[in-house]
């Protein structure tokens, strides 16, 4: 054997840990001393490595081939793929949102919030005409002082059109609905007579309101259609598809 | 049917360290990461055949450091595995000439799980050549060599296995081998680099 074979095994002993104290403190000395002794160090150090990787390799290609059979193939997704996938998963995010909205309002819709949202006070400067004396029921409207006018309404004998539509809004304003609807519904069959003409498209939107509020759905349906499918009706702009909506939805719950 | 076991992270860790249960550990690996690092690869301009090579990589460097004890832990062993996945398929890319710019403008803003472990992926033609030159030794000579310094059988074992007159001829035999790889390496400077940078860390 000669002294680079020699070598060699000293080496791979020294790697493999087998070497004896005395031997291993001495080769240790060499080592210090010569580069060429520690370059074949080295050398073997990194076979010894590739050969555990090589090991270590064969043993995980082994097991991948076992699992190829066991894991479906993964599906490579297309540009036509993702933008379908993105696509869709865009139309279910604005699904649920516009789901989660509807769904939000159908359960917190109510009578009140329905109508506290369409309604306004009369305001009494529209129908007056200049020059014209102020009537009792006029005045106490214009001073908001419901109970005085629900008061004068009934002391007075003969109410004209106009002062019953206020005796209406003020028994609305009281929020005593059901004398309201009664006051509006006297009014409606007073349609013939001298001065009924000018406020019956107020009495109709009001009075559609007051039956929404006083949960008379359909009452209240048959007004708003009416008014919603007449451009020429003073409250035509007033009376929404969304309002009808509504009203519709209410009647299902 | 045969209950396919599963792991926990620490077991996993400490059965490859202790080099038990191998395959079956392996096994669960590829069942709870093969898809999801198989998909990012092949939605990144990679084949089939590239995402399987690289996983097997990937498997091969995972286990070599936990068992180097350089998987300190720090990050659960899914994050690791997909972190030594993207480092070496953009690698791969870029190798290629085809790195993605968006990738790589998405690279800057990640945090490694463990920044450097993307060396011990080796390319695919160092892996073929690393299997060409172990096959170069002869299959005794291979045999020797994985037996012993991989699935560390004794010599006496391997004395049984190999019918040679007595433990120290299969001991020369061994160093003769091992010299004889030393050798073919050091002919191959890429090769040899990469075990440099595998086995220095």
């Amino acid at each position: 054997m000669d002294n680079s074979t020699r070598d060699t095994e000293l080496l791979v002993r020294y790697l493999d840990n087998e070497l004896a104290a005395g031997e291993k403190s001495a080769l240790e000395q060499r080592l210090e001393e010569s580069a060429a002794l520690r370059e074949e160090l080295e050398s073997l150090r990194l076979a010894r490595e590739a050969v555990r990787r090589f090991g270590l390799s064969r043993q995980v290609k082994t097991v991948h081939e076992q699992m190829k059979k066991e894991l479906r193939p993964v599906r490579k997704m297309t540009r036509g793929r993702k933008f379908a996938r993105y696509s869709l998963a865009v139309a279910a995010s604005l699904l649920i949102v516009v789901i989660g909205v509807l769904g939000y309002n159908f359960y917190t819709l109510s009578p009140a919030r329905v109508y506290a949202s369409n309604f306004r006070s009369y305001e009494l400067a529209t129908m007056r005409d200049p020059g014209a004396p102020s009537t009792p029921i006029e005045t106490a409207y214009r001073e908001r002082d419901f109970q005085k006018l629900v008061r004068a309404g009934k002391d007075e004998k003969s109410l004209s059109p106009r002062e019953q539509f206020l005796v209406a809004m003020a028994h609305t304003e009281l929020k005593n609905y059901s004398a309201a609807i009664d006051e509006f519904k006297k009014l409606t069959a007073r349609g013939g007579e001298s001065g009924a003409a000018a406020v019956m498209p107020e009495t109709e939107y009001y009075l559609a309101l007051v039956y929404v509020r006083n949960k008379d759905y359909d009452l209240a349906l048959e007004l708003l259609h009416k008014i919603h499918d007449d451009p020429s009706h003073p409250y035509h702009a007033r009376v929404s598809g969304k309002l009808i909506r509504q009203v519709k939805m209410l009647k299902w719950r | 049917m045969e209950a396919v076991k599963t792991f926990s992270d620490a077991e996993l860790v400490a059965n490859l360290r202790s080099g038990k249960r191998m395959d079956e550990c392996i096994g669960a690996i590829y069942r709870d990461y093969f898809d999801s690092l198989s998909w990012y690869v092949m939605n990144n301009s990679g084949s089939r055949q590239d995402a399987e090579d690289l996983f097997q990589e990937v498997v091969v460097s995972f286990i070599d450091l936990v068992q180097k004890d350089k998987f300190r832990g720090d990050s659960s062993v899914k994050t690791f595995l997909f972190s030594l996945n993207r480092h070496g398929w953009l690698n791969e890319l870029k190798r290629r000439g085809r790195a993605l710019a968006r990738e790589e403008k998405f690279e800057k803003g990640q945090e490694r799980a463990d920044p450097g472990a993307e060396a011990y992926i080796t390319r695919r033609e160092e892996r073929n050549r690393l299997v060409e030159l172990i096959g170069k030794l002869g299959e005794t000579c291979k045999k020797i060599l994985v037996w012993f310094y991989y699935e560390e059988r004794s010599i006496a074992d391997i004395l049984k296995s190999l019918h040679y007159e007595n433990e120290q001829v299969v001991r020369n035999k061994k160093s003769k081998c091992l010299k004889q790889l030393a050798v073919l390496i050091n002919q191959n400077p890429a090769l040899k680099q990469t075990l440099k940078n595998i086995l220095n860390g």
